[in-house]
């Protein structure tokens, strides 16, 4: 009984041996990784490439567009208007992540940079109504249209973290995005026509209003498929 | 969902820009309506310092229809014995076909002046100097027209920019630029305002003395608007309010 129960014990013990250096073999790590997700959120939707360099680093490059426009977003304090605020913002994007806790790899750190082809919003003031200069009734040429511009165009340095593992354990997941660019100095200006042609002097005043919108926060998330 | 987005993305600039993009941004109106025009100042012929009281106007003729006061008002009214005509923006001068007419100019007391006007497409602005006599004198009256400005200009003047903004109480984000004939004479004088240039949506280059003071005076919508300037330097903005009634036409 003795030696049967020996013999139990040492077979129970070779088997987890090998079962665990099974177990070891299936848990190594797989390089190299690569995936392509889509993506949304406030700098528009696009899609990114995704190349795992090492267990910790990976690099990804992609391209985000949003074209929006709203519709008498600011009212105009005694000028009955129509106006609209169009947006316009595409880039090119390489980023690279960093997984900086073993413990913790649903947490990364993201920095990179984006060239802005495209990155710039539009106002435009349209009177309505009928105007008059004294008793003259004026045509809408004659009382012309007002348009202010800001143009945000070139590189921008990108710093963030990222939520979620970056490469789907099986087919697909969904990962998260939270960060921002910093945004070139915009260039401004503002034109008008008719009765406001006399508006470009405000763009002093426009630009030192802008100088402030620098920072372009990223929320996103990423639909992602593993290739 | 488009909306909501956009919504998200302007609040979170916001967030990050705090200043409103429209904050103290003004809407600055040119009030170059009417193009072309005449600029008539009356004076009495026995001293250019005084000015007729009760000054009336009548315009008659082939345009007479078409024209207006330089403010837009089909009611013609003197202040400080000058008031500007010009055709509508509609009725443009051309070469083959120049603006005419015709204006009866009168005061109690004074002998009346006609006097036809012809504005040219070439000739933006003139200077109808009217001098009336009075009835009881054997003086007669007379009229000169001269479209080019006058030469101010000395070995003691400097060319000094004056630029000109009208402004309203109850429309606090706008700002005019009135185009218009400027006066001036030196502060506290006796003398007679002098005609000086025309001022071309707010902005004017005159030739002036450093260290004097000066008063600028133009008439506009039946009203007369002096402002008062120490000159020291080559450039000043001056804000001239243009009150409610005249800023309510607009």
């Amino acid at each position: 009984m003795k030696k049967t129960f020996l013999v139990l014990l040492c077979a129970v013990a070779a088997i987890s041996s090998v079962k665990a250096q099974d177990m070891s073999k299936l848990q190594s790590p797989v390089l190299h990784q690569e995936s392509f997700q889509v993506t949304a959120g406030t700098q528009g939707i696009g899609g990114e490439f995704i190349y795992e360099l090492s267990q910790k680093v990976a690099i990804r490059s992609g391209l985000s567009f949003i074209p929006l426009s709203m519709n008498n977003a600011f009212p105009i304090s005694g000028l009955n208007s129509d106006n609209k605020l169009t947006a316009n913002f595409s880039n090119i994007h390489f980023l690279a992540d960093f997984t900086p806790f073993k413990g913790a790899s649903f947490l990364r750190l993201v920095g990179g940079a984006a060239y802005f082809m495209q990155a710039k919003g539009d106002f435009a003031v349209q009177p309505t109504g009928n105007y008059n200069y004294g008793d003259i009734a004026l045509t809408p040429a004659e009382t012309g249209n007002l348009s202010l511009n800001a143009n945000w165009s070139g590189v921008a340095p990108y710093l963030g973290l990222g939520f979620a593992h970056l490469f789907p354990r099986h087919f697909f997941n969904v990962n998260l995005d939270l960060g921002s660019y910093y945004l070139p100095a915009p260039q401004t200006s503002v034109v008008g026509t008719g009765l406001l042609d006399g508006n470009s002097s405000q763009n002093a005043q426009f630009r030192k209003n802008m100088s402030g919108y620098r920072f372009l926060p990223v929320a996103q998330l990423n639909f992602n498929f593993k290739l | 969902m488009k909306k909501g987005a956009f919504v998200f993305t302007i609040i979170a600039l916001f967030f990050w820009g705090c200043t409103k993009p429209t904050n103290n941004i003004k809407v600055v109106v040119d009030a170059n309506v009417i193009k072309y025009s005449a600029m008539i100042n009356v004076t009495d012929v026995a001293n250019s310092s005084v000015v007729p009281a009760g000054l009336t106007i009548n315009v008659s003729g082939q345009d007479a229809d078409a024209i207006y006061e330089i403010s837009g008002k089909k009611d013609f009214e003197f202040a400080g014995g000058i008031i500007s005509l010009g055709p509508s923006p509609t009725r443009v001068p051309t070469e083959s076909s120049p603006v005419k007419f015709t204006v009866t100019i009168s005061a109690p007391g004074y002998t009346a002046i006609t006097q036809d006007i012809q504005i040219n497409a070439n000739e933006i602005q003139q200077v109808v100097s009217v001098s009336l006599a009075k009835t009881s004198t054997k003086s007669t009256g007379s009229v000169t027209i001269t479209s080019t400005p006058p030469n101010t200009q000395t070995s003691e003047t400097s060319a000094v920019t004056l630029n000109f903004t009208g402004t309203c109480s109850n429309k606090s984000d706008f700002e005019f630029k009135p185009s218009n004939y400027i006066f001036y004479k030196e502060h506290n004088s006796a003398e007679a305002y002098q005609y000086i240039g025309y001022m071309n949506k707010g902005a004017i280059t005159v030739q002036l003395q450093f260290g004097k003071t000066y008063d600028f005076k133009f008439a506009y919508g039946g009203q007369t608007y002096v402002v008062t300037q120490e000159i020291n330097q080559a450039d000043y903005t001056e804000t001239v309010d243009l009150g409610d009634t005249l800023c309510d036409t607009f």
